[in-house]
C-alpha cells in the first residue's frame, strides 16, 4: 500500500483530536516525498510516538507565532524545544 | 507611473520605463519571505543540533545493523525539520495557504531545505540523483566482491584456508548489502 495512504489511515484511526488530524492531513497532502517516507519509517518503528510528534509540532507552531510577536522569547522557546527533541530522538533510537 | 511592465518568473525583475527594478512585494509575499528566511535559519540550527544525537554502542548487538539506526536517525531528523517548516508556515497569513501555486512553492522549499542539510547544498532532485548513482556504484562493487568469492571457491586449496580467505570479502559483501538496503528503503 502507498506510504501516504497508510499514514492517512494510521493518523485517521489514532486518538488525536479531529483538529490535530486535520492539520496532519494537510501536512501529508502538501509535504515532499522525503518527509512522507521519513515519517512513515519512524511511525512504523515507533507508532506510539505519534502523540509526541503531534505535541512537538503544536509547540513549534506556538513558538514560531511567539517569535512573530517577541523575537527573544520565541527564540528561547525554540531552543528549549530543540533540546527536548534531541533528547527524545536519542532515547527512542537507543530504546 | 508604470507604463509597460514585463515580469519574468525566472528573474522576478520588473522592467518599468525601460529600467530594471525590484518588484513590489505584497504583504503576503513579504510575510512568506520573512517566514521562509526564519524557518531556513531555524532548520539549520535544528539540523546541527540533531546531528549530535548519539546512537548507543549496544545498538549493533541488538539489531545487528548500525546503518539501520543511522537511517532512522536521518528519518527522525527529516520529520523534526519538516514539523518546524510547517510550524513556521502556519504563522503565514491565511491567504497564503490552500492555493495550489503556494502549496507547490512550500513543498519545493521544504524539499530543498531538507535535502540541503543532508547533502551539502544540493537540491532535492540533485541529492536524489546522487543517491541513485551511489546505489548503482554499490551494485557494481557487490558484483565484484561476489566474483572474488566465486574465484576463491574454485581454487584448489585447503577448505580451511578458503574460509580464511573469504572472510573479509564476506564482511564486505554484508556491508554492501546493508548499504544497498538502506538506499532502497
Amino acid at each position: 500500500m502507498d506510504r501516504k495512504v497508510k499514514l492517512v489511515e494510521f493518523i485517521g484511526l489514532s486518538a488525536l483530536s479531529d483538529e490535530d488530524k486535520t492539520n496532519w492531513m494537510e501536512m501529508l497532502a502538501n509535504s515532499p516525498e522525503n518527509f512522507i517516507e521519513s515519517l512513515s519509517e519512524i511511525l512504523e518503528q515507533f507508532p506510539s510516538e505519534l502523540s509526541w510528534f503531534n505535541d512537538i509540532y503544536k509547540r513549534k507552531r506556538a513558538a514560531f507565532a511567539l517569535f512573530e510577536r517577541n523575537r527573544a522569547e520565541g527564540q528561547a522557546k525554540l531552543k528549549e524545544i530543540y533540546e527536548e527533541e534531541k533528547a527524545k530522538i536519542e532515547e527512542i533510537l537507543n530504546r | 507611473m508604470k507604463e509597460a511592465i514585463k515580469t519574468t518568473e525566472e528573474t522576478n525583475i520588473d522592467i518599468v520605463d525601460g529600467e530594471k527594478r525590484e518588484p513590489q512585494l505584497t504583504k503576503t509575499e513579504e510575510a512568506e519571505k520573512r517566514i521562509f528566511a526564519f524557518a531556513d535559519d531555524q532548520m539549520r540550527n535544528e539540523a546541527n543540533h540533531l546531528d549530535g544525537v548519539a546512537i548507543g554502542d549496544n545498538d549493533d548487538k541488538r539489531r545487528g545493523d548500525k546503518s539501520w539506526s543511522e537511517k532512522l536517525k536521518k528519518s527522525a531528523t527529516v520529520v523534526a525539520l519538516g514539523l518546524s517548516f510547517w510550524g513556521a508556515v502556519a504563522t503565514l497569513p491565511a491567504e497564503a495557504h490552500g492555493q495550489s501555486k503556494e502549496v507547490r512553492k512550500f513543498n519545493k522549499q521544504m524539499s530543498d531545505n531538507i535535502a540541503r542539510f543532508f547533502n551539502k547544498g544540493k537540491t532535492y532532485e540533485q541529492s536524489e540523483q546522487i543517491e541513485r548513482e551511489n546505489e548503482r556504484t554499490l551494485g557494481i562493487e557487490k558484483r565484484n566482491v561476489q566474483q572474488i568469492l566465486n574465484a576463491i571457491d574454485k581454487m584448489p586449496i585447503d577448505p580451511v584456508v578458503k574460509v580464511d580467505m573469504k572472510r573479509p570479502y564476506l564482511d564486505q559483501l554484508h556491508n554492501l548489502e546493508n548499504h544497498i538496503r538502506m538506499y532502497k528503503r
